[in-house]
C-alpha cells in the first residue's frame, strides 16, 4: 500500500524522513496498525515512589507486550536496613517464595567491584543498605511476563548515590550495577512490584512502558 | 510519540540454523535498538552469535570482529571473555536451551552501521536461562571495517532454533 507522504517505498526500511504530504484518517490508522506510524514505547503506568514501602504495577498489558521497560528515577529512601529489588505477580498473586535467581555486577566508585548472585531468593535483588539512605536510578527490561509457557526474565542497569546516616556522601556505597534475573516458572505474570523490605521511600518516580510490536 | 521507530519484526517459527534480518540499517538512522527474545531449541544449551550483512546482501565473514563481555552467573564465579580479529561477535545474542521456559532475552544497540566512514559498534545486555541456571551477559563489540552494513545475521552455534522474535527500531533523527 502506498501513502501520500512516503518518499521511498522501494525498500523495507520504514522510516519516512520527508513528511510533506497530508495523511487521511484512514491512512493514519493503516500506517499505525502496520507499525510505520507512531512511537514504539507506550507509557502504561506512572507512579510517584513516595509514601509507601512497595509499589505495584498490576495492570501491565501483559497480553499486548512481551517486552516491558521500567524506569525508576530518583527513588529515595531513608536511613535503615533494607533490601531493594523486584517481585512479580503470577495471576494476581505476589510470588514471595525463594524461587528468584539473579546475577549482578557492581562497580564501585571507590574501585571495588563486587558480584552478587543467588539461585533461590525471595526477590530479584538490586541492592541493600545496613543503615544508610539512598537515591537511585535504573532501567529494567522484563521479558515474557504474559507468556505462560516461558520463564519471566529481567535485565537492568542501575546507578545509585548512597549517604551515611548523617547525610554525608558515602563513596563506598556508590556504584553502577547491571545484571539479570529470572522467575524460573512457566506462569502468567501480570504484575511487577518494586520491593523494599523495610523502609518507606520518600521521593522519585517509576514509569512502566510497553515496547511496541505489530 | 516516542523516539523509537519500529523498522522490522522477524519471527522464527520453525527450526533454523541462522536468521538474517536484512535491509534494516539505512541512512535514515545512526543508532538502532534491537530486542531479541525467546529463542529455544530441541537439543541443548548453545551460544548464539552475530555476523553483519553488507549493502550487497552478503554476510561479512572477514576476521574484523572484536568483542568482549562479562558473564554474570547465578551459580558460580563471573567470567570474562574477549577476542580480536574474530569472524563473528560470539555470544552476542546470548544462549538458548531446550528445557521448557528456558530462553534468551536481549536488548542491543548498534551505532553507525550504515556509515561507510565509521566502524560499526554494538552494546548488548541479556538475561538467559539454561540448565536451570541464569546467565546474564553484558558486552561490547566492534566491526573494524568501514563497509556499509544494512543488516545482521543470527547464527545458532550448534543446534537449530525453533522459536524467536527479533524487533529492530531506529532512534529518531530530526532533520
Amino acid at each position: 500500500m502506498s501513502f501520500g507522504y512516503i518518499g521511498d517505498t522501494s525498500t523495507s526500511v520504514k522510516q519516512q524522513v520527508k513528511n510533506k504530504g497530508i495523511l487521511t484518517t484512514q491512512e493514519s490508522f493503516d500506517l499505525e496498525r502496520q507499525g510505520f506510524l507512531g512511537g514504539s514505547l507506550e507509557l502504561i503506568s506512572e507512579q510517584t515512589t513516595s509514601g509507601s514501602q512497595n509499589y505495584n504495577f498490576t495492570s501491565i498489558k501483559e497480553n499486548k507486550y512481551d517486552v516491558h521497560l521500567l524506569i525508576i528515577d530518583g527513588y529515595t529512601s531513608p536511613n535503615g536496613s533494607q533490601d531493594f529489588g523486584f517481585r512479580l505477580y503470577e495471576s494476581g498473586v505476589l510470588e514471595t517464595a525463594s524461587v528468584y535467581q539473579y546475577a549482578i555486577q557492581r562497580m564501585g566508585v571507590n574501585g571495588t567491584f563486587l558480584e552478587q548472585k543467588s539461585t533461590g531468593d525471595t526477590f530479584i535483588w538490586c541492592d541493600n543498605t545496613g543503615s544508610e539512605n539512598w537515591q537511585q536510578y535504573l532501567y529494567a527490561y522484563f521479558y515474557n511476563l504474559g507468556n505462560s509457557s516461558k520463564y519471566s526474565f529481567c535485565s537492568y542497569q542501575r546507578t545509585t548515590r548512597r549517604n551515611t546516616t548523617g547525610g554525608s556522601y558515602n563513596d563506598a556505597g556508590n556504584y553502577l550495577s547491571f545484571g539479570g534475573g529470572v522467575l524460573p516458572q512457566t506462569s502468567t505474570v501480570d504484575g511487577i512490584q518494586i520491593y523494599n523490605s523495610a523502609t518507606t521511600s520518600t521521593g522519585g518516580t517509576a514509569k512502566l512502558y510497553g515496547v511496541k510490536q505489530i | 510519540m516516542s523516539n523509537l521507530r519500529l523498522i522490522n519484526e522477524t519471527l522464527v517459527t520453525s527450526a533454523v540454523s541462522t536468521v538474517s534480518v536484512t535491509d534494516v540499517f539505512s541512512a535514515d538512522f545512526d543508532i538502532y535498538k534491537v530486542t531479541c527474545e525467546n529463542f529455544s531449541n530441541s537439543t541443548g544449551a548453545q551460544n548464539i552469535d552475530l555476523k553483519f550483512i553488507n549493502s550487497s546482501g552478503s554476510v561479512i565473514t572477514s576476521s574484523e570482529y572484536d568483542w568482549g563481555y562479562l558473564r554474570l552467573n547465578d551459580y558460580g564465579s563471573f567470567t570474562e571473555a574477549r577476542n580480536t580479529n574474530d569472524t563473528n561477535w560470539e555470544n552476542f545474542w546470548g544462549k538458548d536451551d531446550s528445557a521448557s521456559g528456558e530462553t534468551q532475552n536481549v536488548v542491543a544497540y548498534f551505532f553507525n552501521p550504515y556509515s561507510s566512514s565509521s566502524y560499526t559498534f554494538g552494546l548488548v545486555q541479556s538475561s538467559n536461562a539454561l540448565n536451570s541456571q541464569l546467565q546474564a551477559i553484558k558486552g561490547i563489540g566492534v566491526l573494524t571495517e568501514t563497509s556499509s552494513v544494512t543488516g545482521f545475521q543470527i547464527v545458532f552455534n550448534s543446534n537449530a532454533s525453533n522459536n524467536g522474535k527479533i524487533r529492530t527500531y531506529g532512534l529518531r533523527v530530526d532533520t
